[in-house]
């Protein structure tokens, strides 16, 4: 959706700027929102901090925003220490959750709001208003109040009033979350495509993981009001290195035991469905408590002559189509085993009574027994 | 209707469509209508005929007397000169009633029975004279009653005939209640901010209390407060004095009552909460985000206000400045207790006197459809400039 404007592109005078967290936490009085936490987001880069409800994510983008002060520590952007600066003065742009536009002023007034703050005159301001509104696609919709257009389009006109100030930083609080799926999936494309052609540092914030890692370049998973992993999206999502993590981003089959042996930088887990083994990424030795973690796309049913050196036997209950691929639900007495297959044919379609579940070690992770994002 | 039917039953819907229509008729529309009517009727009062309706008054008052002192007269001189009944004092009250020329000399009680025919014969010659008097007074007053009647009538007399400093008084009170209203928004609006922005739930109720309280007390009582303060021995003055501004002892003290700026300050006190309210109302709606929203732009607090918060607030503002306004263009207790004919007099207080001083109930009404009609312009001003309709308003 984004347009080039007389040649370049608007994004192209805009850049990117590294944002440093600094031993910053954050208390409510008694309560602790944010534990002390170091962050540096690199320039320029799509970072996203995920988290479920009341974790701390928001509470880390209103420090960066300017909007809290945190209790202590410093916020950075690129060199700049921004301590004791409020919100209008930081180079950053929020958009909210539900977008807060004006809605008693036109299209083009909202995403020229932050000019006219700066004094810019009126002629000016509606020419790069328009600029602003042709790279997001919305062209000729400057006279229409924001109540008159689609979702989407006031997602559009969120992002458009956001860039307008020419931030180092945009902070993005969940802004997709009011919208349908559909228009979701299809507002994260947009915006991942404005960061890559603007440049701009992109904070996201987000419940949601799909969207976190869909559009991000690098994620922070937080809980309880700390950041438990920053990495990749393929990091995270192969390499989590704690049981919230892993459970919290995509979705796992969990099975507990107990270290038993280590070979090769494998641990051997005995459980209540036999010895299964596993990465050990977290150098645990025999007798310490673990959970083994295995996805259920990488979980195999056993028949096609293929051999796994991790087998378990699980009923077969019940066989969910979702299209591409179709869940698999199991039951090994009281463990519940999924498993995701790629919808090529038969799928399981004639699936009943005791079936043979294999994977192969390097796709199952064993980690410390902790906590999970469900419980 | 019928709504109403199903859900209460025959006899309370008519019970209740009863009320209301009686409520409507007789405590509304019949008063009103009333009202008007006499504002458009004009009566002509005083003048001549009245002045001949007097005169005719006096004279009968007069031959009544002289009736009762031949009777006295003649009683005296049958009863020889005994005592004199103390429940008769005969000549006294005719020399005391006795007008101008028409007073006749004292009549003594010592004098003779010759004297007593003298004094009838003298008072019945004055009888004569007067009666020949009050045929042509009557016919006079008959007359000019007549050519009264004749003036009265529907007109627009009663508003043409106003005087121009009633005029001036009119003009000059819309203008203070323009000015009371302007007073009350600045002083309501960050108010209103204030409790609506504020996050503790319990702070916000504790500033309502303390904004409700004051109008748990009567209104004459509150009224009267301010004049205690703003008396020239009052509060405020004492005050003054013991800050050494100004000296009792050299009779220094300012008579702050004597000023519109005290009327203005006590009206503003009466009428803050009709403008507090509605504005905090839409304020609080105002989704706190679009101040951050605005703030995170790099707006100042100054463009905040002009171009997020009042926008929002507009009916509020509307609906607040709508009745400051009424209330202070129809206020009569305020000035009427504020230093009474020390300020410039108020047009309700014009309204008052006509009303229940000079007895002219017509005139009081023209002025009161006048006021009336004035204040609605005023509303539908506020409705344009404000761009709000009626239900904003109602909302």
């Amino acid at each position: 959706m984004l347009k080039d404007v007389g040649g370049k592109t608007t994004a192209a005078e805009l850049q990117g700027n590294e944002v440093r967290l600094d031993d910053v936490s954050m208390k409510f009085g008694e309560f602790t929102a944010v534990h002390r936490t170091d962050l540096e987001v690199h320039a320029g880069e799509f970072f996203s901090v995920l988290g479920p409800s009341g974790c701390g994510k928001t509470t880390i983008l209103r420090m960066i925003s300017g909007f809290l002060h945190p209790t202590t520590g410093r916020v950075h952007i690129g060199e700049r220490d921004l301590t004791g600066i409020g919100p209008n003065k930081r180079p950053t742009a929020l958009i909210f959750q539900n977008l807060a536009l004006f809605p008693l002023m036109t299209v083009w007034e909202n995403v020229a709001f932050g000019l006219e703050a700066r004094g810019v005159s009126k002629s000016e301001r509606r020419k790069r208003a328009e600029e602003l509104l042709t790279l997001v696609a919305l062209t000729d919709q400057g006279e229409k109040r924001p109540a008159e257009l689609s979702g989407g389009q006031r997602q559009r006109v969120a992002v458009a009033r956001a860039l307008a100030v020419e931030p180092l930083v945009l902070l993005l609080d969940e802004p997709l979350s009011a919208l349908d799926l559909k228009l979701r999936q299809h507002m994260r494309g947009e915006l991942k495509e404005i960061q890559r052609k603007t440049g701009i540092t992109f904070i996201y914030i987000t419940h949601d993981q799909g969207e976190a890692l869909n559009m991000s370049d690098r994620i922070a998973v937080m809980n309880l009001g700390r950041i438990e992993q920053v990495a990749t999206t393929d990091e995270i999502y192969d390499r989590p290195v704690t049981p919230f993590v892993a459970s919290f981003v995509g979705e796992q089959n969990v099975i507990r035991g107990r270290v038993v042996g280590l070979e090769d930088g494998l641990a051997c887990l005995e459980t209540p469905h036999g010895r299964l083994l596993g990465v050990n990424k977290d150098g645990l030795v025999a007798g310490d408590a673990a959970m083994l973690f295995v996805r259920p796309e990488r979980m195999r049913l056993i028949g096609d002559g293929t051999t796994y050196r991790n087998t378990l036997k699980a009923d077969f209950e019940r066989r969910d189509l979702e299209g591409p691929f179709v869940n698999l639900f199991m039951r090994a007495g009281e463990q519940e085993i999924v498993l995701h297959l790629t919808n090529a044919g038969e799928a399981g379609r004639s699936l009943s009574g005791a079936q043979s579940i294999g994977f192969n070690c390097e796709d199952s992770l064993v980690l410390r027994a902790g906590e999970l994002a469900d419980e | 209707m019928s709504s109403l039917y199903r859900t209460y039953g025959s006899f309370l819907t008519s019970l209740f469509i009863i009320m209301v229509a009686v409520w409507i008729v007789a405590l509304i529309a019949l008063p009103q209508i009333n009202m008007i009517e006499r504002a458009f009727i004009f009566e002509p009062r005083g003048g001549a005929a009245i002045q001949a309706q007097v005169d005719v008054d006096r004279i009968y008052q007069r031959l009544s007397t002289i009736k009762y002192d031949i009777a006295a007269i003649k009683q005296e001189a049958a009863g020889g000169g005994g005592p004199v009944n103390p429940f008769a004092p005969g000549a006294k009250i005719g020399e005391s009633n006795t007008i101008g020329p028409a007073a006749g000399t004292a009549p003594g009680l010592s004098q003779t029975k010759d004297s007593a025919k003298q004094r009838i014969a003298k008072l019945r010659a004055e009888e004569a004279e007067l009666s020949a008097k009050l045929v042509r007074l009557e016919e006079d007053e008959e007359r000019l009653k007549a050519e009264q009647e004749a003036q009265k009538g529907y007109s627009l007399r009663n508003f043409t005939t106003m005087s121009s400093i009633h005029f001036k008084i009119f003009v000059m009170t819309l203008l203070y209640s323009v000015c009371v209203t302007l007073i009350c928004f600045v002083v309501c609006y960050p108010i209103a901010y204030a409790v609506a922005q504020t996050t503790n739930k319990e702070r916000a109720a504790l500033l309502m209390l303390g904004l409700i309280i004051p109008y748990a007390i009567n209104e004459l009582l509150r009224i009267f407060a301010w004049v205690m303060i703003l008396a020239t021995q009052g509060i405020f003055n004492v005050v003054l004095d013991s800050m050494g501004l100004l000296s009792f002892a050299d009779g220094q003290g300012i008579q702050w009552v004597a000023s519109n700026g005290a009327v203005f300050c006590v009206m503003v006190y009466a009428y803050i909460l009709f403008m507090v309210f509605p504005i905090y109302n839409t304020i609080e709606t105002l989704d706190r985000n679009q101040i951050e929203a605005a703030k995170d732009l790099g707006a100042s607090t100054w463009r905040i206000h002009t171009r997020v918060v009042l926008p929002h607030a507009k009916p509020g503002i509307a609906v607040g400045s709508i009745m400051t306004f009424m209330l202070s263009a129809g206020s009569i207790a305020v000035p009427g207790l504020v230093g009474p004919g020390l300020h410039p007099d108020w047009f309700s207080q014009v309204i008052y006197r006509n009303f229940f001083e000079a007895g002219n109930w017509n005139i009081g009404s023209a002025y009161s459809l006048a006021l009336l009609l004035a204040c609605m312009v005023f509303v539908f001003i506020n409705m344009v400039i404000f761009r709000v309709g009626i239900r904003e308003i109602a909302r």
